[in-house]
C-alpha cells in the first residue's frame, strides 16, 4: 500500500497511456485521470481534495490571461483567411513552378515558411496550424505523399519554438536567469542548421522515391519569361506584402510579435478583399472555422494542465529525481546524456512547460558544478549551453507520439483522408533528424555558444 | 426518446448561436490589436484608456472567444482524439465508448470545474477584484463569470451528446438514425 | 513533540534569479531546521503548482499552503497592498522596518490579508530598485511625452501623468521589444538582478534613483486555516525563519549591488542620475495620484495616512541622527 501511495504520479502515467487511446477527446482523458488519481490521492492521504481548486487558477493563468498566447488566435484567423481567399493556394503552385527542377521542391519550400514563420511567432501552434491549412492541401493535391507532408509541416512549424522570438526560450530564460537576449541568439544557429538538415532529408528523399514527392512536368507552368512575370506578380506580390507587415511591424519596432499577428490579420483581410473574396459568406466560415479550431488548441491546456498538476502534487517531480540516484551515474556527461535521455521520454507525455518546470530545477544545480572544460571553452558559459540543448532537445516533444501537441493540432487542421496514424508514421524520420541535430549540437558546442560570443554576451 | 434527442438538438442550437455571435470577437480583437499599434506609434491616446487597457481588453478578448467555443467544438466533434485503435469501430461501439468517455472522464472534469469557477468568479465579484495595473481594467468578475458560463455552455454540450448517445443505442430505428452524428463538416 | 506536518510553498521568484530565488529558498531551509523537521516544507519554482499571479487566491482557498511573494503583486484585490510592499518616494530599508515591525505596518498588513482568509507574516526586505533602462537620455522633461515605456504599479500612473504611455507588457517580451524599440524604456529591478537578466546589451543609459521603489517588503503568505494548525512553536518557527530572511536580504541585497553595477559600466552603460528638476516632477504627480487612491480606497488611505503619520514624526530625527 506504502508503495501504491509513493508510486500514484507513475501508475497515473501508465494508465493514461493506455486510456488515451479509447478514442475519447484528449482533453477529457487528461483530466478525467488526473480526476481519479487526485481521489486515489485522497485516499492515501497524499492529497487533499481542496488541491483541485489550483484547477481554474491554472487554467486562468496559462490560456485566459496570457497575453503572448493571444498569437494562436490571430495566427489561425489569418491561416484559414489565406486558405480560404486562395492566396496561399497561388503562392505554392507558383514556388512549386519555380523549384520545378529541385526534387521535393514543393516540401522545401514549406520548411522555409516554417523557418520564415519561426522568426514570426515563438507559438507551436501558432505556426503549425498556419501551415497545415495553407500548405497541406496543396501538397496532397499535387501527390504527395502523406506522410512526408504531415512530417514536413510538423518539423517546420515546430521550428517557431527554437528560432527566436520564442515563448519557451523565455520561459527558460526566467527559470535559469538567463538574459533572454543571449537565449535568442544562442539558438539562431541550431535553430538554422535544424532547418537545413530537414531541407536536405527532403531533397534526398525526393530525389530516391520521386513517387512520394511528384516532381512537375519539365513543361508545366510558364514557358516564357512574360508568363513567368506575370505569374511572380498574382502569386508572389500579395504574400511578400502579408510577410512585410507582420516581419515589418516586428523588425521596425511598431509591434511585438504577439501584435503583429493581430496586423498580420489585417493585411490577411486586406488582401481578401483585394482578391474580390471578402464577402459575409466567407467571413463567417473562416470566423467558425477557425474558432473552433482555437476552442480545441485552449481545451488541450485545460485537460493537461490538471494533468500535469496532480502529476507534480503527487511527488512526480521527487520520482524522477530519485530516478537519478536509482541509476546510480555522477559524471558530467553522464548526468548530462540522462537528462536528454529523460527529456526526450518526458516528451512523450508532457508539454515543453511542464518538462521545463520539473527538469530544469532539479537537474541544473546539479550540472553547474561539473567542470564541462574543455569540451565548452569557459565552464560558465554551460548553463547557455546545457538550455539550449534542451530547448533542440523539446522540439521532439511536440511530435512524438502520445502525447505530442504539434500532432494534436494538425490532427485537428487535416482533412479526414489524414489520420492518427499517417501522422504518426509521418513525423519518425524529423524526430531521427532532431536527435542527430541534438547530437551534434552536444558534440560541437559552438553551434550554440558561437553566434552569443560573437555578439559578445559572453565575456 | 423522442424528447431527449429534442432536448439535445434545441441545445445544439444554442451553442451554434452563442458560438456564432462570440466568433465575431475575432474582428474585435484584430481592430483592438492594430488600434494599439497605431496609436501607440502616433502617439495618440484616449484620455484615461491608453495602452495598459487597451492591452488588458486584448486578453478579455482572446479568452471569450475560445471560451465560448469550448462547447459547441465538442458537439461539433473537433476536440482533438487518439483514434488508431478505434476509427474503425462500428458506429455502435463507438457510441458506447463516447458514453463510457462522458461518465468516466468528462462528467466528473466538467463537475469539478465548473463548481471551482464558480468559486472563482464569485471570489472576485465579492472583493470587487480589479486589473492589478493601478491604469488598468476594473470589474475582473466580469471576464471571470464568462469562464463561468462558458464551462456551464461545456457541461451542456456534454449532455447533448450523452442524450444523443443514449438515442443512437437504445432509441427506436428511426430515431436512433436521426441521432447519428452529422459527419464532422470541419 | 510537534505533529509533523507537509507543507507546500511556491515561490513566486525563479530559484535561480539573484537574491530572491536564494532567499526564498532560505526561508524553507531555515524553518525546516529550525522546527526539527515538524514542517516538511517543499519549495516548488514560479508557475509549478499555480500561475504565480494566482497565488493569493489559491492560499485564501487553501488549494495552496503557502506562498513567497511581495504584497505588492496584490493590488488587483486591494490596492492598499501596495502600501506595505513599496510605494513612489516611500521609505528607504531603516525607516520602512521601523514603521513596518514598531509603527503597526505589519499589523495593519496581516489585518488586511485576514480579510482574505490569509495569514501573513513580513518575510523580505531588499534595497531600491533601479529608476529603469532608456534606449536613448533623457535631457529634459519634454523628452518624456510620447515616451513608450514598460512600468508597473503605482509608479506607471506618476509617468502617465508626466505624458509617458506604460505598456504592460510580460516579463518574456520586454526585451525583444526594447531591442526593437517597440518600447524606449522598462522598469525593471535592482543592478543585480538586471544585469543578468541582460538589458545591458539593449539599452545603454540606466537611470537612478529608483524612486518609485526605494525599498521593496515580501512576505510569506499562508492559508490561514493551515496558519491555526500550527503548533506555537511552529509559528514561531516560521516568525523567525522570516525575520532571518528580512536580515539577509537587507545584507545581501546591500552587499551585492556594487560588483554588479561596477560590471555593468564595464560593459558600456551609463549611469545616470536623475536632476533634481525631474524628482521634484514625479514627486508632484506622485502625490496627486496618491490622493487620488485615497479618495478611492479607504483601505489604502488608512494604511497611507499611517505610514505618513510615521514618517512625519520621524523625520525630526532622520534629519538630524543621520549625515546628509
Ligand atoms: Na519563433
Ligand atoms: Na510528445
Amino acid at each position: 500500500m506504502e508503495w501504491i501511495a509513493d508510486h500514484l504520479a507513475i501508475l497515473m502515467f501508465l494508465v493514461l497511456t493506455f486510456i488515451m487511446f479509447v478514442g475519447y477527446p484528449v482533453a477529457f482523458v487528461l483530466g478525467g485521470v488526473a480526476l481519479s488519481f487526485g481521489v486515489l490521492g485522497i485516499f492515501f492521504d497524499v492529497f487533499r481534495p481542496a488541491q483541485f481548486g489550483s484547477l481554474i487558477p491554472r487554467i486562468w493563468g496559462q490560456a485566459v490571461q496570457n497575453q503572448v498566447l493571444i498569437a494562436v488566435p490571430m495566427f489561425v484567423f489569418m491561416g484559414t483567411i489565406l486558405e480560404r481567399s486562395g492566396v496561399a493556394d497561388e503562392l505554392l503552385k507558383a514556388l512549386q513552378v519555380l523549384t520545378r527542377r529541385i526534387p521535393g521542391g514543393l516540401a522545401m519550400s514549406v520548411t522555409i515558411m516554417g523557418t520564415i514563420m519561426a522568426a514570426t511567432t515563438g507559438i507551436v501552434g501558432a505556426s503549425v496550424i498556419m501551415l497545415t491549412l495553407i500548405a497541406l492541401p496543396t501538397m496532397l493535391e499535387r501527390g504527395y505523399s502523406k506522410e512526408l507532408s504531415v512530417g514536413t509541416i510538423a518539423s517546420a512549424g515546430t521550428l517557431g519554438i527554437l528560432i527566436p522570438p520564442s515563448i519557451m526560450l523565455v520561459i527558460m530564460g526566467d527559470l535559469m536567469t538567463i538574459s533572454v537576449g543571449t537565449l535568442f541568439t544562442a539558438a539562431i544557429l541550431p535553430g538554422v542548421i535544424m532547418s537545413l538538415v530537414y531541407l536536405i532529408y527532403i531533397g534526398i528523399l525526393a530525389a530516391a522515391r520521386p513517387d512520394l514527392a511528384p516532381p512537375l512536368a519539365a513543361d508545366a507552368g510558364p514557358q516564357s519569361h512574360q508568363e513567368l512575370i506575370r505569374l511572380l506578380l498574382r502569386s508572389f506580390l500579395p504574400p511578400a506584402f502579408l510577410i512585410f507587415v507582420v516581419l515589418g511591424s516586428i523588425f521596425g519596432g511598431f509591434a511585438t510579435p504577439t501584435e503583429a499577428g493581430g496586423a498580420g490579420c489585417a493585411g490577411a483581410l486586406l488582401l481578401a478583399w483585394w482578391n474580390g473574396r471578402l464577402n459575409m459568406k466567407m467571413l463567417t466560415d473562416v470566423i467558425e472555422s477557425s474558432a473552433l479550431t482555437n476552442a480545441l488548441v485552449f481545451f488541450i491546456i485545460f485537460g493537461a494542465t490538471l494533468f500535469s498538476f496532480v502529476f507534480r502534487a503527487l511527488g512526480g517531480d521527487d520520482l524522477v529525481a530519485e530516478l537519478l540516484t536509482a541509476v546510480g551515474i555522477d559524471t558530467g556527461w553522464e548526468i548530462l546524456i540522462f537528462v536528454m535521455g529523460l527529456v526526450f521520454i518526458m516528451g512523450f507525455f508532457f508539454d515543453w512547460l511542464e518538462i521545463c518546470l520539473i527538469v530544469l530545477p532539479i537537474f541544473a544545480p546539479l550540472l553547474r558544478v561539473v567542470d564541462f572544460t574543455p569540451h565548452i571553452a569557459a565552464n560558465k558559459d554551460f548553463m547557455l549551453w546545457f538550455v539550449v540543448l534542451i530547448a533542440v532537445n523539446l522540439q521532439s516533444a511536440f511530435l512524438t507520439p502520445p502525447f505530442g501537441f504539434a500532432l494534436f493540432y494538425m490532427k485537428s487542421t487535416v482533412p479526414p483522408s489524414v489520420t492518427m496514424g499517417h501522422i504518426y508514421r509521418g513525423i519518425i524520420p524529423f524526430v531521427v533528424l532532431q536527435v542527430i541535430a541534438l547530437a551534434s549540437c552536444m558534440i560541437w558546442p559552438e553551434i550554440i555558444l558561437w553566434l552569443p560570443r560573437y555578439f559578445g554576451f559572453l565575456d | 426518446m423522442g424528447a431527449l434527442l429534442g432536448v439535445s438538438n434545441a441545445i445544439d442550437r444554442l451553442l451554434a448561436r452563442i458560438a456564432w455571435w462570440f466568433g465575431w470577437l475575432f474582428v474585435a480583437l484584430v481592430f483592438v490589436i492594430c488600434w494599439d499599434i497605431l496609436t501607440r506609434k502616433i502617439g495618440f491616446q484616449i484620455p484615461g484608456f491608453g495602452s495598459t487597457p487597451i492591452q488588458e481588453l486584448e486578453w478579455h478578448l482572446h479568452g471569450m472567444l475560445f471560451i465560448f467555443w469550448l462547447g459547441y467544438a465538442y458537439v461539433r466533434n473537433v476536440h482533438v482524439r487518439i483514434d488508431v485503435f478505434t476509427a474503425g469501430k462500428t458506429p455502435r461501439q463507438q457510441a458506447k465508448l463516447e458514453i463510457f468517455g462522458l461518465i468516466v472522464f468528462a462528467i466528473p472534469y466538467c463537475a469539478v470545474a465548473t463548481y471551482y469557477s464558480y468559486l472563482f468568479a464569485q471570489t472576485a465579484f465579492i472583493q470587487n477584484e480589479s486589473s492589478d495595473a493601478p491604469n488598468g481594467l476594473p470589474h475582473r468578475w466580469i471576464i471571470k463569470f464568462c469562464l463561468v458560463l462558458g464551462l456551464l455552455l461545456l457541461d451542456l454540450a456534454v449532455a447533448s451528446v450523452l442524450m444523443r448517445k443514449l438515442v443512437m443505442l437504445f432509441g427506436p430505428p428511426d430515431l436512433a438514425a436521426r441521432a447519428a452524428p452529422p459527419a464532422a463538416s470541419h | 513533540q510537534d505533529k509533523k506536518v507537509r507543507v507546500q510553498m511556491q515561490s513566486n521568484f525563479a530559484s535561480t534569479l539573484a537574491l530572491l530565488g536564494p532567499n526564498a529558498n532560505f526561508t524553507v531551509d531555515q524553518i525546516r531546521k529550525l522546527s526539527n523537521g515538524s514542517i516538511d516544507i517543499k519549495f516548488f519554482e514560479p508557475g509549478a503548482l499555480v500561475p504565480p499571479g494566482q497565488a493569493f487566491d489559491s492560499v485564501a482557498s487553501g488549494a495552496l499552503d503557502m506562498a513567497w511573494a511581495t504584497p505588492g503583486y496584490w493590488t488587483g484585490k486591494d490596492i492598499a497592498f501596495a502600501v506595505f510592499s513599496t510605494v513612489p518616494f516611500g521609505p528607504g530599508l531603516g525607516e520602512y522596518l521601523a514603521w513596518m515591525k514598531q509603527g503597526g505596518g505589519e499589523k495593519m498588513m496581516q489585518d488586511l490579508y485576514a480579510k482574505y482568509n490569509i495569514h501573513s507574516v513580513m518575510c523580505h526586505l531588499i534595497p531600491p530598485e533601479a529608476s529603469g533602462w532608456f534606449r536613448k537620455e533623457i535631457k529634459t522633461l519634454e523628452d518624456l511625452k510620447g515616451l513608450k515605456m514598460r512600468f508597473f504599479g503605482l509608479g506607471a500612473n506618476v509617468m502617465q501623468k508626466l505624458g509617458v504611455s506604460t505598456q504592460l507588457l510580460q516579463a518574456g517580451e520586454i526585451f525583444q521589444a526594447l531591442q526593437l524599440g517597440t518600447i524606449d524604456a522598462t522598469e525593471f529591478s535592482m543592478p543585480v538582478m538586471d544585469l543578468s537578466l541582460g538589458f545591458h546589451q539593449v539599452a545603454k543609459y540606466y537611470y537612478f534613483p529608483g524612486w518609485h521603489q526605494q525599498a521593496t517588503v515580501g512576505d510569506l503568505i499562508i492559508n490561514k486555516a493551515k496558519w491555526d494548525s500550527f503548533s506555537p512553536h511552529q509559528k514561531l518557527v516560521i516568525e523567525a525563519a522570516c525575520d532571518q530572511t528580512v536580515l539577509r536580504g537587507m545584507s545581501l541585497g546591500e552587499s551585492l549591488q556594487p560588483k554588479a553595477l561596477a560590471e555593468l559600466t564595464s560593459k558600456g552603460v551609463n549611469l545616470v542620475t536623475w536632476t533634481p528638476e525631474f524628482l521634484k516632477a514625479f514627486e508632484k504627480a506622485w502625490e496627486e495620484v496618491a490622493a487620488e487612491q485615497a479618495a478611492k480606497s479607504p483601505e489604502f488611505k488608512k494604511a497611507w495616512d499611517s505610514l505618513n503619520k510615521f514618517r512625519k514624526e520621524y523625520a525630526i530625527w532622520k534629519d538630524r541622527g543621520y549625515l546628509q
